[in-house]
Parts: C-alpha cells; structure tokens; sequence
C-alpha cells in the first residue's frame, strides 16, 4: 500500500466514493476543497462530510480548505470578458475555477511530498465542462509536467452505483431533486447560473470540446507560473 | 454519453409548463444575480467586469431561451438527439 495520496473533495457523491475507494491502495488520504470567493458557498456540508468518513476511518483522511480567490481572478477573471468574447460561451467561469483548483492542488501536493493526486471527475457528469473526457485528459498532463500522477477513480462507475455505496455504508445523502442529491456539498452560485439552460430546459451546455482546448491551452502557461512562484522549481 | 450530447437529459422535449416556469425562474435567479452585481460592483470596483461580463451572458441567454433556441418544447425528440440516451432516463 503506497503511503498517500490527495483527492480535490467537495464531499458529494462522487469524490466521498473516490475518498473511500483510495483507501484500498493509500494510507492516508488528503482531502482538498477549495474556494474561489467568487459565490461559493456551503462549505459547512463538506465538513459533515469529511466527519462522517473520519468516524468510519479514524486518522486516515487530512482535510485541507483554501482559498484561490487570488490565482482565480489572475488566471480567469482578468480576462472574462475578453475570453467571453472569444470563446462565446461562459463555460471559462467553471473551467477557469476548476484549473485553479488543479493548480492548488499541485502546490499542495509539491508541499506535503504527495505524487499521487485525484478528484471525483465521472463520465456521467460530463455535461459538466471540467468533467469531460478532454478537459480530464488535458488535467492529466498539467500535473504530469510536475511529476504527480493524476487519475480519476471514480470516472467509469455509473451514478446509481455510487449512491447505492454511499447508502450502504450510511451515508448522508441529501434531498433527492430530479437525478441528482442537493445538500450535501458546496454549491455556486456562477455554475448554477451556467448549468440553468440544461437544467432547466435541457439545453445542451455551451462548451464545444475544441472551444475548451483552446481555452485550457491558453492558460497552461499561466498556471504554471503560478506553480512555479509558488513552489520555487521549475516545471518537468 | 461521453463526448455524445453534453448530458443525458440535453436535447430532449420539455412540456410548456415546464418551459415557461422554468423561464420564469430563469429570468428571477439571473435578475437577482445581476441586482447584487450591480451593487457591490458600485462598493468593490474589481467587479465591474464580472458584472458586465453577466450582463452580457444574460442577455444572450434569456435570447436564446425566449427564442426555443436548442430547446425543444412540446414535441419529440429531435433527430439529431443522442441515439444512445434517447428514451432512457
């Protein structure tokens, strides 16, 4: 069994699965939630979480909240109209916060010695612009460039199967509204906003594959100067 | 669904009702959200671009969603609609 590894955790039902699962393989596990200070709020319902696993775990989970309100508005809210204006679309708000998430979580995992990093991504969810197969696959090589292994547990079990999981271990699991469970993990604000269309009408989300390939590819330099200040090395 | 329709339940017909409540509550959130805007943006001068940058999407969006743009309402599922998730649920 390998000695840790960290997981981006909200505490809903995908990242708390992936948090259980990574047990079998890793003796610690650092959960990271994050902020942007931009209409996220809630952050009470990740900490009942994260008690509700250290009551089944006792001294197996780390959890750590920050902030990246500063890296966010650097990264994305600096250029949010231009990038609006280019790309056509407000999927930037969600992938922008997402990268800086990401970007977090390298500096954390450069910090604490961890090569092993994470997150709750599901292909069932991938109407969810940082949760398609490509923004994954790009998330993959920015930790790569810092030597950490990104890998996303919980991508290919089905949504009905996690919940069962988490229903039988006991779990909080919110109200159910339509197919997903509300109040059991932060919410925001911005991504309601974006994601109203498809919930409310089932208007396709506005984020073509290409459209976000070159929006990741335009702010992987500047990520990695953000890593980079922050953690005094160079990328790979 | 992966890389197919952008969700599950995207592209596929909503009834009137749910159309205009939806609409209706719509239009609310992002009117709310963009009074909110407007006043802090008047405090915290930082958000004058996300405030405008709202305005603009709003604006677009309620376009859009008065338009039936890529909405189907009341009818059947349009041909170009998932195959594989078409009449699942």
């Amino acid at each position: 069994m390998s000695s840790q590894a960290a997981l981006m955790f909200s505490g809903g039902v995908d990242s708390t699965v992936a948090a259980v699962k990574l047990l079998d393989d890793f003796e610690r596990i650092h959960l990271l939630t994050f902020a942007n200070g931009y209409g996220h709020y809630a952050f009470g319902r990740t900490r009942r979480r994260v008690r509700e696993l250290d009551e089944r775990y006792p001294g197996r989970f780390v959890h750590f909240e920050a902030s990246i309100k500063t890296m966010f508005e650097a990264v994305c809210l600096s250029s949010i109209k231009e990038d609006y204006a280019r790309y056509g679309s407000a999927f930037m708000w969600c992938m922008g916060c997402k990268l800086c998430m990401h970007a977090r979580s390298i500096i954390y995992c450069h910090q604490n010695g961890i090569e092993k990093m994470s997150d709750g991504s599901a292909s069932d969810s991938d109407e969810m612009v940082e949760q398609m197969l490509l923004s994954v696959s790009m998330v993959y090589w920015l930790y790569d460039s810092w030597g950490i292994e990104y890998f996303v547990p919980v991508y290919h079990i089905g949504r009905d199967e996690k919940r069962q999981f988490l229903r039988d271990g006991g779990y909080h699991l919110g109200i159910p509204v339509l197919d997903r469970y509300l109040g059991i993990q932060p919410s925001c604000i911005p991504g309601e906003l974006y994601y109203l269309p498809y919930i409310l009408f089932n208007k396709t989300p506005g984020h073509e594959e290409e459209t976000v390939a070159r929006y990741i590819a335009s702010k992987r330099e500047q990520l990695h100067g953000v890593i980079r200040a922050a953690i005094g090395k160079e990328a790979i | 669904m992966a890389g197919c329709c952008g969700g599950k339940n995207a592209g596929k017909p909503i009834g009137r009702g749910r159309y205009l409540a939806g609409l209706a509550f719509f239009a609310t959130y992002h009117s709310v959200v963009h009074v909110a805007l407007s006043g802090a943006a008047v405090v915290a001068p930082r958000l004058v671009s996300v405030r405008d940058f709202h305005g603009h999407y709003f604006r677009h969006l309620l376009r859009e969603a008065m338009a039936c743009d890529g909405i189907t309402v009341g009818a059947g599922a349009p041909e170009d609609t998932c195959r594989i998730e078409a009449g699942q649920d």
